[in-house]
């Protein structure tokens, strides 16, 4: 009886105190993640459907063992985690399974995993470790240097893959972490200037393809048929929804493979073309609650490394939802950055749910501080 | 000092506070900017975009995969592609600024196609005005410096390219390469991963490989409005070139034994393989065809005139005629009646040139008579009546047992199409077909390889494989492998044991040296065969037939201890085996294994 006992108060204690807005706003985002990747794959329960399903289910479960892993661990073994996948991202290299004329992935049986995805947590959270052991010291030219050097070595070797998107998006993550990290504003301003003035010299490193692609992001014109033709297509589906949208499983370019990856990169155009701008918005709000919230955390913990971990965790879901979505309506180039819990593809979604589960535990802790 | 570091931290506290904040007002930002774009996209342009994705529609244009090349054995290319040059006119653009009657008369005029012809073609484009409409294939290069000429004032008309195959030794080999040709209803029915208007292969290696040599074609998407009007191109996918056949055929055998059937002007067939692989060294069918008339556009004259010729040009012989096996059957019965004890080489039988059935004459070729005969001079000298008195003692029963035995009535299920069966019969098969009763006759007939029995070039040349491998026969093949465009191998042919012969070694020893004595001793009947320094072996066959003069052929294979070459000669109406097939096959099978020794 006894032990019964203590199994239900641990079995309590897993899902205690969870943030509920949180926890609705991922939720809701499955569900319309699986009612788009329906239409998506042609309104048929195909393979890539029940796949998807199987992966939010993973995902949902991969969250609450992270919503249960005290965050202050992660930073602490934060070093070992960021080694790893650096040995990860050779393997990658190395041995890679070559998909979309990329190396991304590596392959362990039947599933694959893309480690580049779990750099864009690892590497804040290296630089949050070393900024709560330097403290003041963090703002020194060498500690910024090393600061540089942790956040280029894997950044290098994603882009060898080649995945620009991966690799920029890990920029404004460590610039949020020196930002709530309370780096001089002076210090700040010349990082970015800095930054603003390579970008000349990475565009000469760029592949051609990726060049064709801002070039036609800058000029749809230059090749409205090749590169901007899913840009252009994207955005006949998103236009063509109107207010109230075509109707669920009834949009024409959706179903007519107007829209190229419609359920990996281009999942939110046809969501705007079934649902229409009420759709959209609704979407939209969503994840700018989901964001608002993890901001609400951060502005509760009471600790430097869970406020800086959850600001980094707003905004890893703030630049991949607005990349992603800049993209659809023509607002961005074409990256292949996934939309948060929308997208298809099991290292994006687990991923995801990782991020969202260490908010939670911050809440968590912060809450478990608040009862006593 | 405690004091500094509280007021410290309260300071850091709040600045944290207000970047948090700030980051709030990032993300708001975002979002705003988000659903301004949205708002424009779908409700102030929504109109726009909703016409645009009404005649948002695609065409899809097939280009052509270009099939892969086919080998000989040493990579000397036989069959590649060629490019073409089509002359297309765009309606649109044609019917557009200009004096049309004025500019199809120079047309029309250039490629010697009645203006009128091109007008009807024109107007059955309807609607699909920007779809090119091909006027002419198969342009000369006077044709298309010309039309480049008139390109620069008329609109519309365009030079377009197609891969269409191209043979390199025209009739060379051509039934083992076959022909290309549209793919038919029936073809379309059995098989779905084929659409109208694919060219496939029809014949030979280039239909049992079609799906190898026919390469992934392209795509082209053409963007269409609601009415099926083009617009632009969207898309085009490259075709991607099939992959390539190294045949097993070298180029210089088989060269030379077409020369020489056609310097004789013989009908029939030559076939040589390697007994221990069951490679096909060289295979003819004569009459042929030249495989260029086949590509591109068909000459329907030409078609015509193929398909009528009685000597049916377009038929492999080697695999789809039906041939009295003849005297070489006695291979077959000899073997048997050895193996069975019916008899053994002493054994001997009276020929008197003629043996009585009742009141019917069965004739021994030797109209003399070859006086008493043993086993090695019924062989030698190919004494009929022995194998009649052998047959009869065997009856058809036995005959049956060893015919199938040695691979006859069953497909070899050589890489070739159309293979055919041949025929082996018994008692019961005659019943059920001629509803008559089997006569001691028709034994008599079966035992010399006459009568009912019918078998394939392909079949009979495995009798003599089996025996030149001492038991066992090799599956034929004529494709070594399959390479991919840059001569990487994908598939290399294993060689397949056919069939095993249930026959004691001592037999088939005693069938060997049988054999050599028809080439090597002087009363045999395949002298002319023989080659200088080389002993050889074979049999001879002489088939009547209702058509005319008898058909001669020979089997054989060399070297004796060793073989390296089984071959089988047929040369239709040709006369006496020995005469005529065996001097032929005496010739390749020397040119084989001289130009074998020098490389």
């Amino acid at each position: 009886m006894n032990l019964q006992k203590r199994l239900i108060i641990l079995f309590k204690n897993w899902f205690k105190n969870f943030n509920i807005v949180l926890l609705i706003t991922t939720l809701l985002l499955v569900c319309i993640g699986i009612i788009s990747i329906y239409s998506a794959t042609g309104g048929t329960t195909n393979e890539i459907f029940i796949k998807q399903i199987i992966w939010y289910l993973i995902g949902l479960v991969v969250l609450l063992i992270f919503s249960n892993i005290n965050y202050n661990n992660l930073i602490t073994l934060a070093n070992y985690f960021y080694y790893f996948f650096l040995f990860l991202l050779v393997l990658v290299l190395v041995f890679g399974y070559v998909a979309l004329g990329a190396q991304r992935w590596l392959r362990f049986g039947v599933f694959q995993f893309q480690p580049s995805e779990f750099m864009k947590i690892i590497v804040p959270l290296v630089v949050i470790r070393y900024i709560l052991i330097k403290r003041d010291e963090s703002w020194t030219l060498k500690s910024l240097m090393k600061i540089f050097l942790i956040t280029l070595i894997p950044m290098l070797l994603i882009l060898k893959q080649p995945d620009l998107g991966t690799a920029i998006i890990i920029i404004p993550l460590v610039l949020v972490v020196l930002f709530i990290g309370n780096i001089p504003i002076k210090k700040f301003v010349s990082i970015i200037v800095i930054l603003i003035l390579i970008i000349p010299v990475g565009y000469v490193g760029l592949k051609d393809y990726q060049k064709q692609r801002l070039l036609v992001f800058i000029n749809p014109q230059v090749d409205p048929l090749g590169a901007g033709y899913n840009v252009i297509q994207s955005k006949i589906a998103i236009g063509s929804g109107k207010f109230f949208g075509r109707g669920w499983l009834r949009g024409p370019q959706s179903q007519l493979n107007f829209i190229p990856i419609k359920y990996t990169d281009f999942i939110f155009s046809v969501i705007c073309e079934e649902f229409g701008f009420i759709g959209g918005l609704f979407v939209v709000l969503i994840y700018y609650i989901l964001i608002m919230e993890i901001l609400k955390i951060s502005k509760l913990c009471k600790f430097t490394g869970g406020k800086i971990l959850a600001s980094v965790i707003a905004m890893i879901i703030l630049v991949q939802f607005f990349i992603n979505i800049g993209m659809t309506i023509g607002l961005l180039p074409v990256t292949g950055l996934t939309l948060p819990l929308l997208s298809y593809g099991g290292s994006s979604i687990v991923f995801i749910m990782i991020i969202i589960g260490i908010a939670q535990n911050i809440y968590r802790e912060y809450m478990k501080g608040e009862e006593i | 000092m405690a004091k500094d570091e509280i007021t410290d931290n309260i300071k850091n506290i709040y600045k944290r506070f207000i970047r948090i904040l700030f980051l709030a007002w990032i993300v708001s930002f975002f979002v705003v900017v988000i659903l301004i774009r949205l708002f424009y996209i779908q409700i102030i342009k929504g109109d726009y975009y909703r016409k645009l994705a009404d005649s948002n529609c695609i065409n899809i244009v097939k280009i052509r995969a270009p099939r892969g090349y086919i080998y000989d054995k040493n990579y000397k290319p036989l069959v590649i592609n060629k490019a073409t040059y089509q002359l297309s006119i765009i309606p649109y653009y044609f019917k557009k600024n200009q004096d049309i009657n004025r500019s199809l008369d120079e047309i029309s005029k250039i490629i010697k196609v009645p203006s009128e012809e091109i007008m009807e073609k024109l107007k059955e484009s309807r609607e699909y005005i920007l779809e090119p409409i091909v006027v002419k294939r198969n342009l000369n290069e006077q044709e298309i410096s010309q039309i480049e000429e008139k390109a620069i004032e008329i609109n519309g008309i365009s030079i377009s390219q197609e891969p269409v195959r191209f043979y390199n030794y025209n009739s060379l080999a051509s039934h083992i390469i076959g022909y290309t040709g549209e793919i038919s209803l029936n073809q379309l029915k059995k098989d779905k991963d084929y659409y109208p208007g694919d060219i496939v292969g029809q014949t030979g290696v280039e239909n049992f490989y079609d799906k190898e040599l026919r390469g992934k074609d392209g795509v082209m998407y053409i963007l269409t409005d609601a009415y099926g009007r083009q617009k632009e191109i969207i898309k085009t996918i490259a075709p991607k070139q099939g992959n390539n056949l190294v045949l097993t055929i070298d180029y210089n055998l088989q060269k030379y034994a077409e020369n020489i059937m056609e310097e004789n002007n013989y009908k029939g067939v030559i076939i040589a393989s390697n007994p221990k692989t069951g490679e096909i060294l060289c295979m003819v069918s004569k009459p042929d065809y030249d495989l260029n008339y086949f590509s591109g556009t068909i000459d329907i004259k030409e078609w015509k005139r193929l398909i009528r010729d009685k000597d049916n040009p377009l038929n492999n012989r080697v695999v789809q005629g039906l041939y009295s096996p003849g005297s070489i059957f006695k291979i077959v019965v000899g073997s048997g009646g050895l193996n069975e004890k019916i008899i053994d080489t002493t054994t001997s039988f009276l020929c008197e040139g003629i043996y009585w059935i009742k009141t019917w004459p069965y004739k021994c070729w030797r109209r003399s008579g070859h006086g008493y005969v043993d086993f090695y001079r019924a062989i030698a000298e190919s004494c009929d009546i022995y194998f009649y008195k052998l047959g009869l003692k065997m009856k058809v029963e036995l005959l049956y047992k060893y015919a199938v035995m040695f691979g006859l009535g069953e497909k070899t299920g050589i890489d070739l199409p159309g293979e055919k069966a041949g025929l082996v019969p018994t008692r019961e098969w005659k019943r059920r077909i001629d509803r008559t009763p089997w006569f001691p006759g028709n034994t008599v007939m079966m035992s010399i390889g006459q009568g009912y029995i019918t078998a394939t070039p392909l079949q009979i040349m495995n009798i003599m494989a089996v025996i030149a491998n001492k038991g066992y026969a090799m599956q034929p093949f004529v494709v070594k492998a399959i390479t991919t465009e840059n001569r990487r191998i994908i598939k290399l042919t294993e060689p397949k044991r056919l069939f095993d012969i249930k026959v004691s070694e001592e037999v088939i020893n005693i069938m060997r040296n049988a054999l050599r004595f028809v080439v090597q001793s002087n009363r045999g009947t395949g002298t002319k065969a023989r080659i200088k320094g080389i002993i050889s072996a074979g049999k001879t066959g002489t088939v009547e037939n209702p058509h005319g003069e008898t058909h001669a052929m020979f089997a054989g294979f060399a070297p004796f201890d060793n073989p390296e070459i089984v071959i089988f000669v047929l040369i239709e109406h040709g006369g006496s085996g020995g005469d005529v097939a065996a001097p032929v096959a005496g010739n390749i099978i020397e040119y084989y294994l001289r130009t074998k020794k020098q490389k």
